[in-house]
């Protein structure tokens, strides 16, 4: 069953560092250490993950079926455990979609009222 | 679903060749601090958490240690952080709170409304001030690691693991002879049995330690036991596990030949063998039957090295009124007080000594209870000023950390008094700063706790794990409990106060003065002036301990010990006499496997002795003049006895003083011969005509008389403290021994021999174990270990003691010389000179540190009068100490205080006016 607007509608707004996650898995399933430098190159280190606050993150994505395990077969460390590796769901995508269209309503409204930064208390 | 190129990602990963510095350290606390998330978390995520922080770490470590120790810092706060805001969420879910976000704080509602939002503020303030989090948490945590080393030895030492039942109705019985200087030698069989007509005790026990070549099992060797009275189990409370304990009537000669043996034992030695009970072991050739297993809990603490026990038969041998072999404990009669006991046994000693003279005289029962017994008297005084250090370490510590909060907390005060204007209640900003304490202490503690660690390693490592009480020391639940304890009170002592002064400000006060004035002037600096002077003080009475030990311990290493020690190898034989019945036997195998051991290459000299120098426990016997009746020995006339070869005196490198050494020509067809030490001489010869008089060793009268061939230089007492004890030595040819030792003296490194003479003893005898190969200079190190250990902590308490006390000294003045800037200013702009704000501020400091001074020698000398008679070449007024510490203390506490006075003399008065 496809999951409905008012299902999507609940898990917004999306926390940037989720938003961040998301988009990082939109590009195939990665691991950890992938998300963290992915991110870190998207957002030229303004955005810096701890593992702890990844993983609570993902934890919380991965409950509220946002982002799902995967164990990479192929993959494995250098002292042969596997890795685990994170991808996007459906309700992933669309949640990550639906996002990014609120924040275009917010520009968007931004950018009608006009430049914003010369008119401090008007 | 498209999988990502994943060539790239890989080869994103970091360099996993060389580990950087400190990643060790870091993976440690990281899985150690994990420990603390929430299940679900840990379970889900642990491994990829660590994995993930391991690399992020490589990776800043590549751009440099800072940036490394950046990303530990951060990241390990915010997994504490995630720990207690996961918990904090489990709970509020569990009690039917929303478990999703965090509730909007808001004031108002119980006292811990909000407390996960402040938790977060806390961590997230903390973060943004890395330098004073990193300040406190390491001097919280050198503090934390110190006390909870101290913690499991003070445990241990209170109550030591024993096995026993009713340990406040033991009592521990022991011989004194004061002439002999024995303060608590065993005692022997007939005294024993005697002794137990004393009405307080209703029964007594004898032990003494054996060690026995076990066969019969797997491969032979030699295990640790003890014969043991039969009643041995039952005084002590303790049943077998399996089978049954002894029968009285296996002390009987010839009818002792039943084994007790310990679980382990059982379990490794004999491979849980089901059929164990009734099992025959060859004990030094002679057969056993196993009658029962011991439980588990028999082995603890020194009981750990015994495997078996034996029933201890009261033969000839063991009837002997003067061999004083025995340790006896005994059981308090219904109703009667260890003080009775003493008297009883004691009274009971003396009637001994007038109805035995002759093996008896001057040697009393002195009855000690379960805790003296234990631990003697100096461990008890060297723990108990122990404990006091590491509580001392603890005080200066919060002193610093108060003072650091304090500094900070000012420095807050405008944003605390915003809050409060906004409509925050005092409590919530209190809260906020405790808070942050304590997560900072909590964090201490687990970095305290990685630290006694090491500790605790380097301890063993240091003694070679000879000293059984630092083998017993590692973190358990009871240590855990311990330093989170500290963790948890240690903020009520260094942040209450600060928090709760902080808080207390009117808001147009602190928002006029800029979060620069908050300082009230005379009674704050007064208050933090007395804080250093109580850190100083503790670190001066600290450092005197620590000077005064270390002095005696170098004194006793530079001891002269009678002979050269470099390249000598040692190494024990024990023969079972059921394989070498003979004397003639025994004599051929020590012989041969000396002349084989003789002929290896790089092999200069060879001899054997049956007690090595400096490890003791030579026999005392009695030593009888021929023809000297003018009672200058008297009957108590006791030397040390040992036997040797011929080699002995060249091998150890003493010289013969006067005569001569022993020759091949001193064997059982010779005249017999004796040498003495020159401690004898002075002792009972004063005449010095010592050179062919004759002497007899032990009470036997029919043993021939001794003619005395040479004199030779003292060998050191093993007590340090004590004079050269006089010495006899005997040929071995005359007298051989069942166990006698190898000095082996190398041309070479000592390792490679090792394994050449066991090869060359097998050759002799295949199945013959070697024990206790060491270096006599391991053997002196290892005499040493245990004081030397103790005197390193002792020394490194004092030495973070110190540390933490001048950088007390230096963070007090720097931060009075930030807060009175201005007003130096002022003073500088009207025409003080620099000299003079430099003298000022200096004085002010030191003024604070004199004080310190003063109290600290006068805590230091009450402390170091407990060290009396437990210094070797020192006196507890040791004017080297009681100088030396003072001026030290005086001076590095100058230039702490100089280095801001410096600061505020350079100040440019104009600049310093126009802030604002």
């Amino acid at each position: 069953m496809p999951p409905s607007e008012a299902d999507i509608a609940e898990l917004l707004p999306v926390h940037p560092r989720d938003f961040h996650i998301l988009l990082t898995l939109l590009d195939g399933e990665c691991h950890g250490y992938g998300i963290v430098k992915a991110i870190e190159r998207r957002t030229s280190n303004q955005l810096r993950l701890d593992p702890a606050n990844l993983y609570r993150a993902l934890q919380r994505l991965t409950l509220s079926g946002l982002v799902r395990d995967t164990d990479a077969p192929d993959a494995h460390d250098e002292d042969g455990r596997k890795r685990r590796y994170h991808g996007i769901t459906e309700l992933g995508r669309l949640t990550l979609e639906a996002e990014a269209e609120r924040m275009r309503g917010l520009a968007d409204a931004v950018q009608v009222r006009g430049p914003v930064a010369s008119s401090g208390k008007s | 679903m498209t999988r990502a190129d994943q060539g790239v990602r890989a080869a994103e990963a970091p360099d996993w060749e060389r580990p950087p510095a400190g990643l060790r350290s870091y993976r440690a606390a990281y899985a150690l601090l994990s420990q603390a998330l929430p299940h679900s978390l840990r379970r889900d995520y642990g491994d990829d958490m660590l994995r993930l922080a391991d690399a992020l770490y490589r990776d800043a470590a590549q751009r440099g240690r800072r940036a490394a120790l950046r990303v530990a810092a951060t990241s390990l706060m915010l997994l504490l952080g995630h720990a207690v805001g996961g918990r904090w969420q489990q709970i509020r879910s569990r009690f039917g709170a929303p478990s999703t976000l965090p509730p909007v704080p808001r004031d108002g509602g119980g006292p811990l409304r909000g407390l996960h939002h402040d938790i977060r503020l806390g961590l997230r303030a903390l973060v943004r001030d890395p330098g004073y989090a990193a300040l406190v948490i390491f001097t919280l945590a050198l503090a934390i690691s110190v006390n909870s080393t101290m913690f499991p030895m003070v445990r241990l030492l209170l109550s030591p693991p024993v096995p026993f039942t009713d340990i406040d109705t033991l009592v521990f019985p022991y011989s004194r002879n004061q002439e002999l200087n024995r303060q608590r030698a065993g005692m022997s069989l007939p005294d024993m049995l005697d002794l137990q007509a004393v009405p307080a005790i209703e029964a007594l026990t004898a032990q003494r330690r054996e060690r026995f070549l076990i066969s019969g099992s797997e491969e032979p060797a030699r295990v640790g036991g003890a014969a043991v009275s039969t009643n041995y189990f039952d005084l002590l409370g303790l049943q077998p596990e399996m089978g049954r304990g002894f029968r009285p009537e296996e002390s009987t000669p010839g009818n002792d030949r039943a084994l007790l043996i310990t679980w382990s034992s059982w379990e490794n030695r004999f491979g849980g063998d089901p059929q164990i009970l009734g099992r025959e072991v060859l004990l030094d050739g002679i057969a056993h039957t196993v009658v029962g297993v011991l439980p588990e809990r028999v082995e603890m603490g020194s009981f750990r090295s015994i495997e078996l026990y034996r029933p201890l038969a009261h033969d000839e041998a063991a009837l002997q009124r003067d061999r004083r072999d025995l340790y006896l404990i005994g059981r308090l009669a219904e109703g009667a007080t260890l003080q009775q006991a003493q008297d009883g046994l004691m009274a009971a000693s003396l009637e001994l000594q007038s109805v035995h003279p002759d093996s008896n005289d001057s040697w009393q029962v002195v009855t000690l209870g379960f805790r003296e017994a234990m631990v003697g008297p100096n461990a008890a005084v060297v723990f108990s000023l122990m404990s006091a250090a590491v509580v001392f370490v603890l005080l200066i510590a919060c002193i610093n950390v108060a003072n650091l909060t304090l500094a900070r907390a000012t420095a807050r005060r405008r944003e605390l008094t915003v809050r409060v204007a906004l409509g925050a209640r005092r409590w919530r900003v209190v809260r906020q700063l405790l808070i942050e304490s304590t997560l900072l202490a909590l964090f201490a503690g687990g970095v305290g706790l990685l630290l006694t660690r090491f500790i605790f390693q380097g301890l063993v490592a240091l003694t070679r794990g000879r000293v059984g009480l630092f083998n017993e020391l590692h973190i358990d639940g009871r240590m855990l409990l311990f330093a989170l304890l500290l963790s948890l009170t240690t903020p009520i002592l260094f942040a209450l106060g600060p928090a709760l002064r902080a808080s207390a400000g009117d808001l147009s006060t602190a928002l006029k003065s800029g979060g620069r004035g908050a300082s009230s002037g005379r009674t704050e600096r007064r208050r933090r002036g007395i804080l250093v002077g109580a850190q100083i003080t503790l670190a001066m009475a600290l450092l005197i301990l620590a000077s005064l030990s270390s002095r005696s311990m170098l004194n006793l290493l530079s001891i002269d010990l009678g002979f050269d020690g470099a390249n000598l190898l040692t190494f024990q034989i024990e023969l079972p006499r059921a394989n070498y019945s003979t004397d003639e036997d025994v004599g051929e195998f020590f012989v041969a496997a000396r002349d084989e051991i003789g002929a290896i290459p790089g092999v200069r000299d060879v001899a054997i002795v049956s007690h090595r120098p400096i490890l003791g426990g030579e026999p005392s016997l009695r030593l009888s003049i021929e023809d000297q009746t003018d009672g200058l020995t008297g009957d108590s006339a006791m030397a040390a006895t040992v036997v040797i070869d011929p080699g002995f005196f060249e091998t150890i490198g003493t010289s013969i003083a006067r005569g001569r050494g022993f020759e091949a020509g001193d064997d059982e067809t010779g005249v017999a011969v004796a040498i003495v030490s020159l401690a004898a001489v002075d002792r009972y010869w004063p005449d010095g005509n010592v050179l062919g008089s004759r002497i007899r060793v032990g009470t036997d009268t029919t043993a021939p008389w001794r003619q005395v061939v040479g004199v030779v230089a003292d060998l050191r007492n093993p007590d340090a403290n004590l004079p050269p004890e006089p010495h006899v030595y005997l040929p071995f040819a005359q007298n051989p021994r069942m166990a006698m030792s190898f000095l082996v003296r190398t041309s070479g490194s000592l390792e490679q021999f090792a394994s050449v003479v066991r090869e060359r003893v097998w050759q002799i005898d295949p199945l013959q174990p070697i024990d206790d190969f060491r270096t006599m200079q391991q053997i002196r190190h290892d005499d040493f270990g245990g004081d030397l250990a103790v005197i390193g902590l002792i020394a490194f308490f004092g030495i973070v003691a110190f540390g933490l006390a001048v950088a007390g000294v230096y963070g007090v003045v720097s931060y009075s010389v930030g807060q009175r800037r201005r007003e130096n200013g002022v003073r500088m702009a009207v025409g003080a000179r620099r000299q003079d704000v430099l003298g000022m501020v200096t004085r002010q400091g030191l003024t604070h540190v004199l004080a310190g001074i003063v109290v600290g020698l006068a805590l230091g000398l009450g402390m170091a009068r407990l060290l009396v008679g437990m210094l070797y070449g020192v006196t507890t007024s040791d004017p080297t100490t009681f100088v030396g510490v003072p001026l030290l203390l005086l001076g590095v506490g100058l230039v702490a205080a100089l280095i801001p006075a410096r600061r505020a003399a350079r100040l440019d008065p104009v600049d310093t006016l126009r802030v604002d």
